[in-house]
Protein backbone atom coordinates (compact mmCIF):
# COMPACT_ATOMS: atom_id res chain seq x y z
CA UNK A 1 0.00 0.00 0.00
CA UNK A 2 2.81 2.40 0.73
CA UNK A 3 4.08 4.16 -2.34
CA UNK A 4 7.82 4.68 -2.50
CA UNK A 5 7.84 3.81 1.15
CA UNK A 6 5.68 6.85 2.00
CA UNK A 7 2.59 6.47 4.15
CA UNK A 8 0.69 9.28 2.42
CA UNK A 9 -0.01 9.19 -1.33
CA UNK A 10 0.26 13.00 -1.50
CA UNK A 11 3.82 12.82 -0.19
CA UNK A 12 4.74 10.06 -2.66
CA UNK A 13 3.21 12.19 -5.42
CA UNK A 14 5.14 15.32 -4.49
CA UNK A 15 8.42 13.39 -4.15
CA UNK A 16 7.96 12.13 -7.73
CA UNK A 17 6.66 15.52 -8.91
CA UNK A 18 9.73 17.31 -7.55
CA UNK A 19 12.06 14.96 -9.44
CA UNK A 20 9.94 15.07 -12.60
CA UNK A 21 9.65 18.88 -12.53
CA UNK A 22 13.44 19.21 -12.34
CA UNK A 23 13.81 16.75 -15.23
CA UNK A 24 11.07 18.67 -17.06
CA UNK A 25 13.15 21.85 -16.76
CA UNK A 26 16.12 20.00 -18.29
CA UNK A 27 13.98 18.68 -21.16
CA UNK A 28 12.34 22.08 -21.75
CA UNK A 29 15.68 23.86 -21.72
CA UNK A 30 17.07 21.29 -24.16
CA UNK A 31 14.13 21.52 -26.56
CA UNK A 32 14.10 25.34 -26.48
CA UNK A 33 17.92 25.62 -26.58
CA UNK A 34 18.02 27.44 -29.91
CA UNK A 35 14.61 29.09 -29.90
CA UNK A 36 13.80 32.69 -29.01
CA UNK A 37 17.07 34.13 -30.27
CA UNK A 38 17.73 37.81 -30.88
CA UNK A 39 16.01 37.92 -34.27
CA UNK A 40 12.75 36.45 -32.95
CA UNK A 41 12.41 39.14 -30.29
CA UNK B 1 37.42 21.71 12.49
CA UNK B 2 41.09 22.20 11.62
CA UNK B 3 41.73 25.94 11.21
CA UNK B 4 45.09 25.31 9.56
CA UNK B 5 43.11 23.76 6.70
CA UNK B 6 40.00 25.91 6.79
CA UNK B 7 41.64 29.33 6.76
CA UNK B 8 43.72 28.75 3.58
CA UNK B 9 40.60 27.35 1.88
CA UNK B 10 38.65 30.44 2.90
CA UNK B 11 41.45 32.70 1.64
CA UNK B 12 41.44 30.97 -1.75
CA UNK B 13 37.64 31.19 -1.87
CA UNK B 14 37.62 34.89 -1.02
CA UNK B 15 40.41 35.54 -3.55
CA UNK B 16 38.31 33.98 -6.31
CA UNK B 17 35.27 35.99 -5.21
CA UNK B 18 37.35 39.18 -5.15
CA UNK B 19 38.72 38.49 -8.63
CA UNK B 20 35.21 37.94 -9.97
CA UNK B 21 34.00 41.12 -8.28
CA UNK B 22 36.95 43.00 -9.80
CA UNK B 23 36.10 41.52 -13.22
CA UNK B 24 32.53 42.77 -12.73
CA UNK B 25 33.89 46.19 -11.80
CA UNK B 26 36.06 46.35 -14.94
CA UNK B 27 33.10 45.34 -17.10
CA UNK B 28 30.84 47.97 -15.55
CA UNK B 29 31.03 51.12 -17.64
CA UNK B 30 27.51 52.38 -18.25
CA UNK B 31 24.53 52.84 -15.94
CA UNK B 32 22.87 49.93 -17.76
CA UNK B 33 25.89 47.76 -16.88
CA UNK B 34 25.52 48.69 -13.21
CA UNK B 35 21.75 48.12 -13.10
CA UNK B 36 20.97 45.28 -15.54
CA UNK B 37 24.38 43.95 -16.57
CA UNK B 38 24.15 45.62 -19.97
CA UNK B 39 21.26 43.19 -20.72
CA UNK B 40 23.80 40.68 -21.96
CA UNK B 41 24.48 38.29 -19.06
CA UNK B 42 25.14 34.62 -19.95
CA UNK B 43 22.05 32.44 -19.27
CA UNK B 44 23.94 30.03 -16.99
CA UNK B 45 25.26 32.93 -14.92
CA UNK B 46 21.79 34.45 -14.73
CA UNK B 47 20.19 31.16 -13.65
CA UNK B 48 22.87 30.40 -11.07
CA UNK B 49 22.76 33.96 -9.74
CA UNK B 50 18.96 33.81 -9.51
CA UNK B 51 19.17 30.49 -7.67
CA UNK B 52 21.91 31.63 -5.32
CA UNK B 53 19.95 34.81 -4.53
CA UNK B 54 16.80 32.78 -3.91
CA UNK B 55 18.53 30.25 -1.63
CA UNK B 56 20.03 31.72 1.51
CA UNK B 57 21.65 29.93 4.44
CA UNK B 58 18.26 29.90 6.16
CA UNK B 59 16.72 27.99 3.23
CA UNK B 60 19.28 25.21 3.62
CA UNK B 61 19.91 25.10 7.36
CA UNK B 62 16.72 26.73 8.70
CA UNK B 63 14.11 25.20 6.40
CA UNK B 64 16.10 21.93 6.25
CA UNK B 65 15.81 21.77 10.04
CA UNK B 66 12.09 22.56 9.86
CA UNK B 67 11.63 19.67 7.41
CA UNK B 68 13.46 17.39 9.87
CA UNK B 69 10.80 18.26 12.43
CA UNK B 70 7.75 18.29 10.14
CA UNK B 71 8.64 15.74 7.47
CA UNK B 72 8.42 15.39 3.71
CA UNK B 73 5.39 17.73 3.42
CA UNK B 74 7.84 20.57 2.80
CA UNK B 75 8.65 18.96 -0.55
CA UNK B 76 5.57 20.80 -1.85
CA UNK B 77 7.61 23.97 -1.43
CA UNK B 78 10.51 22.48 -3.42
CA UNK B 79 8.04 21.45 -6.14
CA UNK B 80 6.58 25.00 -6.29
CA UNK B 81 10.09 26.46 -6.24
CA UNK B 82 10.93 24.53 -9.41
CA UNK B 83 7.60 24.94 -11.23
CA UNK B 84 6.76 28.54 -10.26
CA UNK B 85 10.14 29.83 -9.13
CA UNK B 86 12.00 28.59 -12.19
CA UNK B 87 9.76 27.50 -15.07
CA UNK B 88 6.99 30.11 -14.73
CA UNK B 89 9.40 32.82 -13.53
CA UNK B 90 11.73 32.40 -16.54
CA UNK B 91 9.77 30.91 -19.44
CA UNK B 92 6.40 32.59 -18.85
CA UNK B 93 6.79 35.74 -16.73
CA UNK B 94 10.48 36.24 -17.50
CA UNK B 95 10.10 36.56 -21.26
CA UNK B 96 7.37 39.19 -20.79
CA UNK B 97 9.34 41.07 -18.13
CA UNK B 98 12.43 41.13 -20.36
CA UNK B 99 10.52 42.44 -23.39
CA UNK B 100 8.57 45.06 -21.44
CA UNK B 101 11.67 46.31 -19.60
CA UNK B 102 13.54 46.61 -22.90
CA UNK B 103 10.71 48.39 -24.69
CA UNK B 104 10.08 50.80 -21.80
CA UNK B 105 13.80 51.16 -21.03
CA UNK B 106 13.16 50.11 -17.44
CA UNK B 107 16.16 48.96 -15.43
CA UNK B 108 14.54 48.14 -12.09
CA UNK B 109 11.40 46.34 -10.94
CA UNK B 110 9.66 49.50 -9.60
CA UNK B 111 10.58 51.47 -12.74
CA UNK B 112 9.08 48.69 -14.87
CA UNK B 113 5.76 48.94 -13.01
CA UNK B 114 5.89 52.75 -12.95
CA UNK B 115 6.60 53.10 -16.66
CA UNK B 116 4.02 50.47 -17.62
CA UNK B 117 1.31 52.28 -15.67
CA UNK B 118 2.71 55.70 -16.49
CA UNK B 119 2.88 56.55 -12.80
CA UNK B 120 5.72 58.13 -10.86
CA UNK B 121 3.81 57.35 -7.68
CA UNK B 122 3.93 53.61 -8.42
CA UNK B 123 7.70 53.78 -9.02
CA UNK B 124 8.37 55.77 -5.85
CA UNK B 125 5.91 53.77 -3.72
CA UNK B 126 7.33 50.44 -4.91
CA UNK B 127 10.87 51.70 -4.36
CA UNK B 128 9.95 52.94 -0.88
CA UNK B 129 8.35 49.60 0.08
CA UNK B 130 11.52 47.81 -1.03
CA UNK B 131 13.84 50.29 0.65
CA UNK B 132 11.90 50.39 3.93
CA UNK B 133 10.77 46.76 4.29
CA UNK B 134 13.52 44.75 2.58
CA UNK B 135 16.23 45.58 5.19
CA UNK B 136 14.41 43.33 7.69
CA UNK B 137 14.89 40.39 5.31
CA UNK B 138 18.45 41.44 4.44
CA UNK B 139 19.24 41.73 8.10
CA UNK B 140 18.06 38.25 9.05
CA UNK B 141 20.13 36.75 6.24
CA UNK B 142 23.07 38.77 7.57
CA UNK B 143 22.39 37.55 11.10
CA UNK B 144 22.33 33.97 9.77
CA UNK B 145 25.69 34.52 8.08
CA UNK B 146 27.17 36.14 11.17
CA UNK B 147 25.99 33.31 13.43
CA UNK B 148 27.35 30.78 10.97
CA UNK B 149 30.82 32.40 10.96
CA UNK B 150 30.65 32.67 14.73
CA UNK B 151 30.01 28.94 15.08
CA UNK B 152 32.23 27.61 12.30
CA UNK B 153 35.23 29.93 12.77
CA UNK B 154 34.73 30.80 16.44
CA UNK B 155 34.71 34.40 15.22
CA UNK B 156 33.28 37.22 17.33
CA UNK B 157 29.68 37.78 16.13
CA UNK B 158 30.06 41.57 15.88
CA UNK B 159 33.24 41.22 13.85
CA UNK B 160 31.62 38.58 11.58
CA UNK B 161 28.63 40.83 10.95
CA UNK B 162 30.72 43.88 10.09
CA UNK B 163 33.20 41.88 8.00
CA UNK B 164 30.44 40.31 5.90
CA UNK B 165 28.66 43.66 5.45
CA UNK B 166 31.89 45.44 4.50
CA UNK B 167 32.98 42.83 1.93
CA UNK B 168 29.56 42.77 0.29
CA UNK B 169 29.22 46.56 0.41
CA UNK B 170 32.56 47.11 -1.33
CA UNK B 171 31.90 44.86 -4.27
CA UNK B 172 28.29 45.96 -4.77
CA UNK B 173 29.34 49.64 -4.72
CA UNK B 174 32.12 49.12 -7.24
CA UNK B 175 30.92 46.33 -9.50
CA UNK B 176 27.11 46.69 -9.45
CA UNK B 177 24.95 43.84 -10.70
CA UNK B 178 27.77 42.30 -12.76
CA UNK B 179 29.97 41.82 -9.69
CA UNK B 180 26.94 40.50 -7.82
CA UNK B 181 26.00 38.00 -10.54
CA UNK B 182 29.53 36.73 -11.26
CA UNK B 183 30.21 36.08 -7.58
CA UNK B 184 26.70 34.62 -7.17
CA UNK B 185 27.36 32.15 -10.00
CA UNK B 186 30.63 30.97 -8.49
CA UNK B 187 28.96 30.60 -5.10
CA UNK B 188 26.10 28.70 -6.74
CA UNK B 189 28.50 26.14 -8.24
CA UNK B 190 30.00 25.55 -4.78
CA UNK B 191 26.47 25.21 -3.34
CA UNK B 192 25.42 22.79 -6.09
CA UNK B 193 28.40 20.48 -5.57
CA UNK B 194 27.98 20.56 -1.78
CA UNK B 195 24.26 19.80 -1.72
CA UNK B 196 24.39 17.14 -4.46
CA UNK B 197 27.03 15.18 -2.52
CA UNK B 198 25.08 15.67 0.71
CA UNK B 199 21.88 14.24 -0.85
CA UNK B 200 23.55 11.15 -2.29
CA UNK B 201 25.48 10.40 0.91
CA UNK B 202 22.31 10.76 3.00
CA UNK B 203 20.32 8.28 0.92
CA UNK B 204 23.31 5.93 0.99
CA UNK B 205 23.56 6.23 4.78
CA UNK B 206 19.91 5.22 5.31
CA UNK B 207 20.16 2.24 2.94
CA UNK B 208 18.73 3.74 -0.25
CA UNK B 209 15.55 5.49 -1.37
CA UNK B 210 12.92 2.81 -0.57
CA UNK B 211 14.68 1.60 2.57
CA UNK B 212 15.06 5.16 3.85
CA UNK B 213 11.40 6.04 3.26
CA UNK B 214 10.20 2.72 4.72
CA UNK B 215 12.36 3.20 7.80
CA UNK B 216 11.07 6.72 8.33
CA UNK B 217 7.44 5.62 7.91
CA UNK B 218 7.97 2.98 10.57
CA UNK B 219 9.11 5.68 13.04
CA UNK B 220 5.69 7.35 13.07
CA UNK B 221 5.12 6.50 16.75
CA UNK B 222 8.27 8.44 17.69
CA UNK B 223 6.83 11.85 16.73
CA UNK B 224 6.85 13.99 19.91
CA UNK B 225 3.40 14.38 21.49
CA UNK B 226 3.58 18.16 21.27
CA UNK B 227 3.82 17.87 17.47
CA UNK B 228 1.12 15.18 17.32
CA UNK B 229 -1.18 17.59 19.17
CA UNK B 230 -0.46 20.20 16.51
CA UNK B 231 -1.47 17.79 13.71
CA UNK B 232 1.77 15.89 12.93
CA UNK B 233 0.95 12.43 11.49
CA UNK B 234 4.44 11.11 10.77
CA UNK B 235 7.36 12.23 8.61
CA UNK B 236 6.00 10.62 5.43
CA UNK B 237 2.46 12.02 5.79
CA UNK B 238 0.87 15.43 5.39
CA UNK B 239 -0.23 17.05 8.69
CA UNK B 240 -3.87 16.56 9.66
CA UNK B 241 -6.06 18.75 7.43
CA UNK B 242 -7.04 22.04 9.10
CA UNK B 243 -4.75 21.53 12.11
CA UNK B 244 -2.43 24.36 13.30
CA UNK B 245 0.54 22.56 11.74
CA UNK B 246 -1.31 22.12 8.43
CA UNK B 247 -2.10 25.84 8.27
CA UNK B 248 1.47 26.81 9.11
CA UNK B 249 3.03 24.47 6.56
CA UNK B 250 0.50 25.02 3.79
CA UNK B 251 -0.30 28.73 4.13
CA UNK B 252 3.03 30.14 5.31
CA UNK B 253 5.81 27.82 4.21
CA UNK B 254 4.42 26.24 1.04
CA UNK B 255 2.10 28.89 -0.39
CA UNK B 256 3.65 32.00 1.14
CA UNK B 257 7.19 31.33 0.01
CA UNK B 258 6.19 29.20 -3.00
CA UNK B 259 3.94 31.82 -4.61
CA UNK B 260 5.75 34.84 -3.20
CA UNK B 261 8.82 34.05 -5.29
CA UNK B 262 7.09 35.28 -8.46
CA UNK B 263 6.88 38.86 -7.24
CA UNK B 264 10.31 39.18 -5.62
CA UNK B 265 11.96 42.32 -7.05
CA UNK B 266 15.50 40.95 -6.58
CA UNK B 267 14.55 37.81 -8.54
CA UNK B 268 12.24 39.27 -11.21
CA UNK B 269 14.85 41.87 -12.21
CA UNK B 270 17.28 39.05 -13.14
CA UNK B 271 15.15 38.44 -16.27
CA UNK B 272 16.03 41.96 -17.45
CA UNK B 273 19.72 41.09 -17.55
CA UNK B 274 19.70 38.66 -20.48
CA UNK B 275 19.79 39.37 -24.19
CA UNK B 276 16.85 37.36 -25.51
CA UNK B 277 14.19 34.76 -24.76
CA UNK B 278 16.61 32.02 -25.75
CA UNK B 279 18.78 32.89 -22.75
CA UNK B 280 15.73 32.58 -20.48
CA UNK B 281 14.78 29.20 -21.94
CA UNK B 282 18.34 27.98 -21.40
CA UNK B 283 18.22 29.34 -17.85
CA UNK B 284 15.27 27.04 -17.12
CA UNK B 285 17.57 24.04 -17.59
CA UNK B 286 20.26 25.29 -15.21
CA UNK B 287 17.81 26.78 -12.70
CA UNK B 288 15.64 23.66 -12.44
CA UNK B 289 18.60 21.45 -11.63
CA UNK B 290 20.02 23.99 -9.18
CA UNK B 291 16.81 24.43 -7.17
CA UNK B 292 16.23 20.66 -7.11
CA UNK B 293 19.60 20.19 -5.41
CA UNK B 294 18.93 23.09 -3.02
CA UNK B 295 15.41 22.96 -1.59
CA UNK B 296 14.62 19.51 -2.99
CA UNK B 297 17.73 18.03 -1.38
CA UNK B 298 17.35 19.97 1.89
CA UNK B 299 13.72 18.85 2.34
CA UNK B 300 14.67 15.20 1.73
CA UNK B 301 17.81 15.24 3.87
CA UNK B 302 16.01 16.87 6.83
CA UNK B 303 13.36 14.17 7.39
CA UNK B 304 15.82 11.33 6.66
CA UNK B 305 18.18 12.64 9.34
CA UNK B 306 15.62 11.31 11.87
CA UNK B 307 16.20 7.76 10.67
CA UNK B 308 19.98 8.17 10.76
CA UNK B 309 19.98 9.66 14.28
CA UNK B 310 17.56 6.99 15.51
CA UNK B 311 19.66 4.13 14.15
CA UNK B 312 22.87 5.58 15.62
CA UNK B 313 21.72 7.09 18.91
CA UNK B 314 18.12 6.01 19.49
CA UNK B 315 16.97 9.64 19.29
CA UNK B 316 15.06 11.58 16.62
CA UNK B 317 16.73 14.61 15.04
CA UNK B 318 14.88 17.17 17.14
CA UNK B 319 15.99 15.48 20.35
CA UNK B 320 19.58 15.11 19.10
CA UNK B 321 19.61 18.88 18.45
CA UNK B 322 18.13 19.56 21.90
CA UNK B 323 14.99 21.08 20.38
CA UNK B 324 16.76 23.65 18.19
CA UNK B 325 15.77 22.97 14.55
CA UNK B 326 18.54 25.28 13.27
CA UNK B 327 21.16 22.90 14.67
CA UNK B 328 19.82 19.70 13.09
CA UNK B 329 21.55 20.04 9.69
CA UNK B 330 24.95 21.15 11.13
CA UNK B 331 24.92 18.28 13.68
CA UNK B 332 23.84 15.81 10.99
CA UNK B 333 26.69 16.90 8.71
CA UNK B 334 29.21 16.56 11.51
CA UNK B 335 28.05 12.98 12.14
CA UNK B 336 27.52 11.68 8.63
CA UNK B 337 30.06 13.43 6.40
CA UNK B 338 33.86 13.18 6.19
CA UNK B 339 35.90 16.15 7.41
CA UNK B 340 36.70 17.44 3.93
CA UNK B 341 32.95 17.83 3.28
CA UNK B 342 32.56 20.04 6.33
CA UNK B 343 34.98 22.51 4.72
CA UNK B 344 33.03 22.34 1.46
CA UNK B 345 29.76 22.85 3.32
CA UNK B 346 31.27 25.84 5.12
CA UNK B 347 31.90 27.39 1.70
CA UNK B 348 28.41 26.35 0.58
CA UNK B 349 26.76 28.24 3.41
CA UNK B 350 29.08 31.21 3.07
CA UNK B 351 28.19 31.38 -0.64
CA UNK B 352 24.48 31.17 0.15
CA UNK B 353 24.80 34.06 2.60
CA UNK B 354 26.95 36.35 0.46
CA UNK B 355 24.96 35.80 -2.74
CA UNK B 356 21.60 36.53 -1.15
CA UNK B 357 22.74 39.59 0.79
CA UNK B 358 24.61 41.14 -2.14
CA UNK B 359 21.54 40.86 -4.38
CA UNK B 360 19.24 42.29 -1.74
CA UNK B 361 21.60 45.19 -1.09
CA UNK B 362 21.82 45.90 -4.83
CA UNK B 363 18.02 46.01 -5.17
CA UNK B 364 17.68 48.21 -2.07
CA UNK B 365 20.32 50.54 -3.46
CA UNK B 366 18.66 50.87 -6.85
CA UNK B 367 15.30 51.38 -5.14
CA UNK B 368 16.88 54.31 -3.29
CA UNK B 369 18.94 55.82 -6.10
CA UNK B 370 16.90 55.06 -9.20
CA UNK B 371 13.32 54.50 -8.13
CA UNK B 372 12.98 57.10 -5.39
CA UNK B 373 15.59 59.82 -5.89
CA UNK B 374 15.93 59.80 -9.68
CA UNK B 375 12.15 59.66 -10.17
CA UNK B 376 11.80 62.63 -7.82
CA UNK B 377 14.45 64.52 -9.79
CA UNK B 378 17.31 64.21 -7.26
CA UNK B 379 20.49 63.47 -9.19
CA UNK B 380 23.11 63.78 -6.47
CA UNK B 381 23.23 63.66 -2.69
CA UNK B 382 25.18 66.02 -0.44
CA UNK B 383 26.90 67.43 -3.53
CA UNK B 384 28.63 64.09 -4.00
CA UNK B 385 29.65 62.90 -7.45
CA UNK B 386 28.88 59.37 -6.34
CA UNK B 387 25.81 57.89 -8.00
CA UNK B 388 22.86 57.89 -5.54
CA UNK B 389 22.49 54.12 -6.13
CA UNK B 390 25.99 53.62 -4.77
CA UNK B 391 25.13 55.78 -1.75
CA UNK B 392 22.05 53.56 -1.43
CA UNK B 393 24.37 50.55 -1.08
CA UNK B 394 26.05 52.18 1.90
CA UNK B 395 22.71 53.08 3.49
CA UNK B 396 21.40 49.55 2.86
CA UNK B 397 24.45 47.93 4.42
CA UNK B 398 24.35 50.20 7.48
CA UNK B 399 20.58 49.65 7.92
CA UNK B 400 21.05 45.86 7.72
CA UNK B 401 23.80 45.93 10.37
CA UNK B 402 21.79 48.18 12.71
CA UNK B 403 18.67 46.03 12.32
CA UNK B 404 20.73 42.93 13.08
CA UNK B 405 21.08 44.29 16.62
CA UNK B 406 17.45 45.45 16.94
CA UNK B 407 15.51 42.46 15.58
CA UNK B 408 14.49 39.84 18.14
CA UNK B 409 16.21 36.44 18.06
CA UNK B 410 14.71 33.42 16.31
CA UNK B 411 12.73 35.20 13.61
CA UNK B 412 14.55 33.97 10.49
CA UNK B 413 11.61 31.99 9.11
CA UNK B 414 9.08 34.68 10.03
CA UNK B 415 11.09 37.47 8.42
CA UNK B 416 11.50 35.41 5.24
CA UNK B 417 7.79 34.61 5.07
CA UNK B 418 6.99 38.28 5.87
CA UNK B 419 9.01 39.59 2.94
CA UNK B 420 7.82 36.96 0.45
CA UNK B 421 4.20 37.42 1.57
CA UNK B 422 4.05 41.20 1.36
CA UNK B 423 5.74 41.16 -2.06
CA UNK B 424 3.17 38.70 -3.38
CA UNK B 425 0.18 40.64 -2.05
CA UNK B 426 1.59 44.06 -2.92
CA UNK B 427 3.20 43.49 -6.31
CA UNK B 428 1.75 40.39 -7.94
CA UNK B 429 -1.63 41.66 -9.27
CA UNK B 430 0.00 44.81 -10.67
CA UNK B 431 2.85 42.77 -12.18
CA UNK B 432 0.58 40.19 -13.83
CA UNK B 433 -1.71 42.97 -15.06
CA UNK B 434 1.28 44.82 -16.48
CA UNK B 435 2.36 41.75 -18.42
CA UNK B 436 -0.93 40.23 -19.53
CA UNK B 437 -3.85 42.69 -19.32
CA UNK B 438 -4.05 45.66 -21.65
CA UNK B 439 -7.00 47.04 -19.72
CA UNK B 440 -5.10 47.22 -16.41
CA UNK B 441 -5.00 50.83 -15.26
CA UNK B 442 -2.81 53.09 -13.19
CA UNK B 443 -5.51 53.68 -10.56
CA UNK B 444 -6.13 49.95 -10.23
CA UNK B 445 -2.44 49.16 -9.85
CA UNK B 446 -2.02 51.92 -7.25
CA UNK B 447 -5.06 50.82 -5.25
CA UNK B 448 -4.07 47.15 -5.43
CA UNK B 449 -0.55 47.82 -4.19
CA UNK B 450 -1.73 49.99 -1.31
CA UNK B 451 -4.35 47.39 -0.28
CA UNK B 452 -1.89 44.49 -0.66
CA UNK B 453 0.84 46.04 1.44
CA UNK B 454 -1.56 47.50 4.06
CA UNK B 455 -3.55 44.29 4.60
CA UNK B 456 -0.36 42.22 4.76
CA UNK B 457 1.23 44.49 7.32
CA UNK B 458 -1.97 44.59 9.41
CA UNK B 459 -2.11 40.80 9.20
CA UNK B 460 1.43 40.41 10.46
CA UNK B 461 1.01 43.04 13.20
CA UNK B 462 -2.33 41.91 14.63
CA UNK B 463 -3.58 38.59 13.23
CA UNK B 464 -0.83 36.06 12.43
CA UNK B 465 0.25 34.87 15.86
CA UNK B 466 3.96 34.21 15.30
CA UNK B 467 4.70 37.74 14.10
CA UNK B 468 2.08 39.60 16.16
CA UNK B 469 3.31 37.93 19.36
CA UNK B 470 6.95 38.71 18.51
CA UNK B 471 6.21 42.36 17.61
CA UNK B 472 3.90 42.91 20.59
CA UNK B 473 1.81 45.75 19.16
CA UNK B 474 -1.41 43.72 19.35
CA UNK B 475 -0.70 42.91 23.00
CA UNK B 476 -0.04 46.57 23.77
CA UNK B 477 -3.14 47.90 22.00
CA UNK B 478 -5.71 45.12 22.41
CA UNK B 479 -4.40 43.15 25.40
CA UNK B 480 -3.93 39.91 23.43
CA UNK B 481 -1.21 38.51 21.20
CA UNK B 482 -3.56 38.25 18.18
CA UNK B 483 -6.97 39.84 17.72
CA UNK B 484 -8.80 36.89 16.08
CA UNK B 485 -9.02 33.24 17.27
CA UNK B 486 -7.68 30.10 15.54
CA UNK B 487 -7.48 29.38 12.58
CA UNK B 488 -6.78 33.09 11.77
CA UNK B 489 -3.79 32.96 14.10
CA UNK B 490 -2.13 30.38 11.81
CA UNK B 491 -3.30 31.55 8.36
CA UNK B 492 -0.60 33.49 6.55
CA UNK B 493 -1.74 37.05 5.65
CA UNK B 494 -0.94 36.23 2.02
CA UNK B 495 -4.07 34.05 2.02
CA UNK B 496 -6.38 37.03 2.40
CA UNK B 497 -4.16 39.95 1.32
CA UNK B 498 -3.48 38.55 -2.17
CA UNK B 499 -7.14 37.78 -3.03
CA UNK B 500 -8.10 41.24 -1.72
CA UNK B 501 -5.42 43.09 -3.70
CA UNK B 502 -6.29 41.02 -6.80
CA UNK B 503 -10.01 41.79 -6.42
CA UNK B 504 -9.30 45.50 -6.00
CA UNK B 505 -7.05 45.44 -9.07
CA UNK B 506 -9.65 43.75 -11.29
CA UNK B 507 -12.67 45.72 -10.07
CA UNK B 508 -10.97 49.14 -10.29
CA UNK B 509 -9.56 48.33 -13.74
CA UNK B 510 -13.01 47.39 -14.99
CA UNK B 511 -14.65 50.47 -13.47
CA UNK B 512 -11.91 52.93 -14.33
CA UNK B 513 -12.00 54.15 -17.91
CA UNK B 514 -10.40 57.53 -17.29
CA UNK B 515 -6.83 56.44 -16.75
CA UNK B 516 -6.89 53.32 -18.89
CA UNK B 517 -3.50 52.61 -20.35
CA UNK B 518 -5.06 52.14 -23.76
CA UNK B 519 -5.58 55.92 -23.84
CA UNK B 520 -1.81 56.39 -23.89
CA UNK B 521 -1.45 56.03 -27.61
CA UNK B 522 2.32 56.22 -27.71
CA UNK B 523 2.72 53.16 -25.45
CA UNK B 524 -0.16 51.12 -26.80
CA UNK B 525 1.93 49.20 -29.35
CA UNK B 526 4.41 48.19 -26.64
CA UNK B 527 1.73 46.85 -24.32
CA UNK B 528 -0.11 45.12 -27.15
CA UNK B 529 3.08 43.39 -28.23
CA UNK B 530 4.02 42.28 -24.72
CA UNK B 531 0.48 41.19 -23.75
CA UNK B 532 0.09 38.85 -26.75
Amino acid sequence: MFMLGMEDGLIAFVWVATVVSALGCVVFGGIMWNRGGDDSK
Amino acid sequence: MNFAVLIPILLVYMSIMSLLAYYGYKKTVTESDYLVGGRNIHPAIMALSYGATFISTSAIVGFGGVSAAHGFSLLWLAFLNIVLGIFVAFAIFGTKIRKLSLDLNATTFPTLLGKRYDSKFITVFSGAMIFILMPAYTSIVLIGGGRFLQESLSMNFNLALILLAAIIGIYVVTGGIKAVMYTDAFGAVVMLIGMAIFLFVTYQAVGGIMEGHDGLTAMKNLVPQVLVDQGHQGWTSMPEFGSPLWWTIVSTIIMGVGIGVLAQPQLAMRCMTVKDDRALYRSVLVGGVFIFFMTGAAFVIGPLSNLYFYEKTGEIALTAAKGNVDLIIPIFINQIMPEWFIYLFTLTLLSATISTISSLIHVQATAFGQDILKTLGVKSLFGSKLNPSRIGVLIGVIAAVILAYLLPAGIIAQATAFWFGICAAGFMPALIGALYWKRATKTAATASMIVGFSVSIIGFLFIHLKESAAIGLSQAWFGKAAIFPFPWTHIDPLFYALPLSSAVFIIVSLLDKRTSFTQKKEKEPIISAVSK
